[in-house]
């Protein structure tokens, strides 16, 4: 690993300036960026621990909703007596990843932020437009059976890993940045930038600009939701694919859907186009199906991957299914 | 004949062994101590059945070398019994007492200063290394781009030397003898190398020394109090929940923490909140029912 200053900070104005040197990362859970730094994909000459910032705070909203300090790990967030009342398939979502050492150390920022998994990315002796853009993508001819089916383009067709993230996509949630030029507020929609022809950008965040909290809307009343994790282990592994699902029901009728599906995404993938055909409908296999396939509708598979365009409906109708239960 | 003036190789005697080797690959002059098995490459090796590289490495030694090596092994009941002279039927591959206090006695003159491995031993000055292993108030200032960094292990303190880049696990093994917590995969996919920060578990592997001054860290050997084990290292004993051992302090560790976590009542909870932690031996039957038996009785 490459030699590396290290300071402390010990509020966010200080994390803040001292950032803003080019080379310099924060680093709080660690999880992702100590994984990286040891491949070398990671180097910054600066780290700036953030881990003690009063950040780690769940709080009630006063419009019912919750407020999730950026450094509140994700075990305490999984746990929360709220969030497992309220926001069911955000605890569902956080409990489905890693492992419970992981979720110890890693924090809502950094869940938010971590990186793709894509072997070639995390490889240094191949080529990646992400880490070093315009050399090139290995993964395009590779081995890519866990990458994206959606939202890929020439360029970069990494998936994106978290599962917290299309929990939080589901439930429009809304992030909090501060940096040198003040605070401002991005909805979670508008947060990750697909890959494009930039995939070294990955969200809209300014250098320097540190995640504060995050918060979710009060939920709506007779909601119930729900997140499904498809993938080869039983635990510890990341998703194939997976859908985060909330459902306003009225009888056997969907007033209201929201729907969000990850491991097949090259971002957390909202899809309206799901939601569009939920709503009004009635909760039936048929329609479910029919809101599946207007999820996947475009999706563009690879040498190995293409089976997770029908594994990806298939775990959409399926977490529908249990949402819907009577 | 030379005889054996101590329990265990001098390093001065490892220097000698190394330097009259002269065959141009001094990996192999290293002591097994310091080697991966090969055939189950957990490190280090004898840690399974401890036989693999005695042998090999004793054939390549000079007649005097080759006895003073295995009658210093067999005096700690580390060699098999050889095809040679002195054949001997005991076997007992883990003397654990010796090779551990011998690798801490190596932490004890300060030679591990950062994260340099262990087989940098053979070029430093020859010392005869007897003591227990002592807290190490100071290492030598000799690295460039280390800092002071004071960290709380079972209660005691420590005050290092290192690189910001030096990991928990490291600063662990490499600079506090504390070898109990072992490296497997080193990116957090294994779970051997967890401890607990804070009475948290989590992975030390993938965090820095340098961020947890001011924390209290447990390692697994801190679990036992007053020179009793901790019910759930009693339980991993009685339900002979590990074979070659190697992930089985993260798993102790991971089973101390999870009995104050929410986990559910049934095994499928216990594998799922075990399930950062895995084991090649495939001795997870009776680790759940070891962790089954501690909860049952709390």
């Amino acid at each position: 690993m490459h030699e590396f200053q290290y300071t402390k900070a010990n509020d966010v104005g200080q994390a803040v300036s001292s950032v803003s040197p080019s080379g310099a990362k924060f680093v709080a859970g660690g999880t992702t960026l100590v994984d990286l730094m040891k491949l070398d994909v990671e180097r910054p000459k600066l780290l700036v621990d953030i881990s003690g910032l009063p950040l780690d705070r769940i709080e009630p909203e006063g419009n019912g909703g919750l407020k999730i300090g950026a450094l509140v790990r994700n075990s305490d967030l999984a746990h929360n007596k709220q969030v497992e009342r309220l926001y069911p398939v955000l605890s569902q979502a956080l409990l489905s990843g890693a492992s419970p050492q992981l979720r110890n150390m890693a924090t809502t920022g950094g869940n938010l932020l971590q990186r793709t998994r894509c072997y070639y990315f995390r490889d240094v002796n191949y080529a990646c437009n992400k880490r070093n853009p315009g050399s090139g993508c290995s993964a395009m001819d590779g081995y890519n059976r866990i990458h994206a089916v959606l939202g890929t383009s020439p360029h970069c067709i990494a998936t994106h890993p978290s599962d917290m993230a299309v929990a939080m996509m589901a439930l429009d949630a809304t992030i909090f940045v501060t940096g040198a030029k003040g605070d401002r507020s991005i909805p979670i929609t508008k947060f990750y930038l697909l890959p494009g022809a930039t995939p070294d950008r990955e969200n809209v965040l300014g250098a320097g600009e540190i995640i504060t909290h995050v918060t979710l809307p009060p939920p709506a009343q007779n909601t119930k939701s729900h997140y499904l994790k498809r993938r080869d282990r039983a635990s510890y592994e990341f998703a194939l694919a997976s859908a985060a699902v909330i459902v306003e029901l009225e009888g056997r009728k969907i007033r209201k859907a929201q729907v969000a599906m990850g491991g097949v995404g090259t971002i957390p993938w909202r899809s309206p186009e799901a939601e569009h055909e939920l709503a009004g409908a009635e909760a039936s296999e048929r329609n479910f199906r029919k809101a599946a396939e207007a999820a996947l509708r475009g999706a563009k598979g690879h040498k190995d991957n293409s089976f997770k365009i029908e594994l990806a409906k298939r775990t959409l109708v399926r977490a529908l299914q249990t949402v819907t239960q009577a | 004949m030379v005889k054996p003036t101590s329990k265990w190789l001098t390093l001065s005697q490892l220097v000698r062994v190394r330097l009259m080797l002269q065959d141009g690959n001094w990996v192999q002059s290293i002591p097994a101590f310091f080697l991966d098995c090969r055939r189950s490459k957990v490190f280090p090796a004898l840690r399974c059945c401890g036989s693999c590289h005695i042998n090999d490495f004793a054939k390549k030694l000079p007649q005097k070398l080759r006895f003073l090596l295995r009658a210093t092994l067999k005096e700690n009941s580390l060699d098999e019994s050889p095809k040679t002279e002195k054949s001997d039927s005991s076997i007992k591959p883990r003397s654990q007492l010796s090779r551990r206090t011998f690798l801490g006695n190596i932490a004890t003159v300060g030679i591990a200063t950062t994260a340099a491995p262990l087989l940098q031993v053979g070029e430093l000055d020859a010392q005869q290394v007897h003591q227990p292993l002592t807290d190490v108030t100071e290492a030598p200032a000799t690295s460039v781009g280390t800092v002071p960094v004071t960290l709380k292990i079972n209660g005691q303190t420590k005050n290092l030397q290192i690189e910001p880049r030096v990991t928990l696990l490291d600063a662990l093994r490499e600079n506090l003898g504390l070898f109990g917590t072992k490296k497997g995969c080193d990116h957090g996919q294994c779970g051997a190398c967890t401890v607990h920060v804070n009475g948290r578990r989590v992975n030390s592997c993938l965090t820095f020394a340098i961020m947890h001054q001011g924390d209290e860290v447990t390692t697994v050997e801190g679990l036992a109090k007053n020179g009793e084990l901790h019910p759930v290292q009693a339980a991993f004993l009685e339900h002979d929940a590990f074979q070659c051992g190697y992930c089985t302090s993260g798993q102790i560790m991971s089973a101390v923490a999870l009995l104050k976590e929410p986990c559910g009542k049934d095994d499928d909870a216990i594998r799922e909140c075990m399930s950062g932690n895995i084991c090649r031996c495939g001795a997870y039957n009776n680790i759940v029912a070891a962790v089954r038996s501690v909860r049952g009785a709390a």
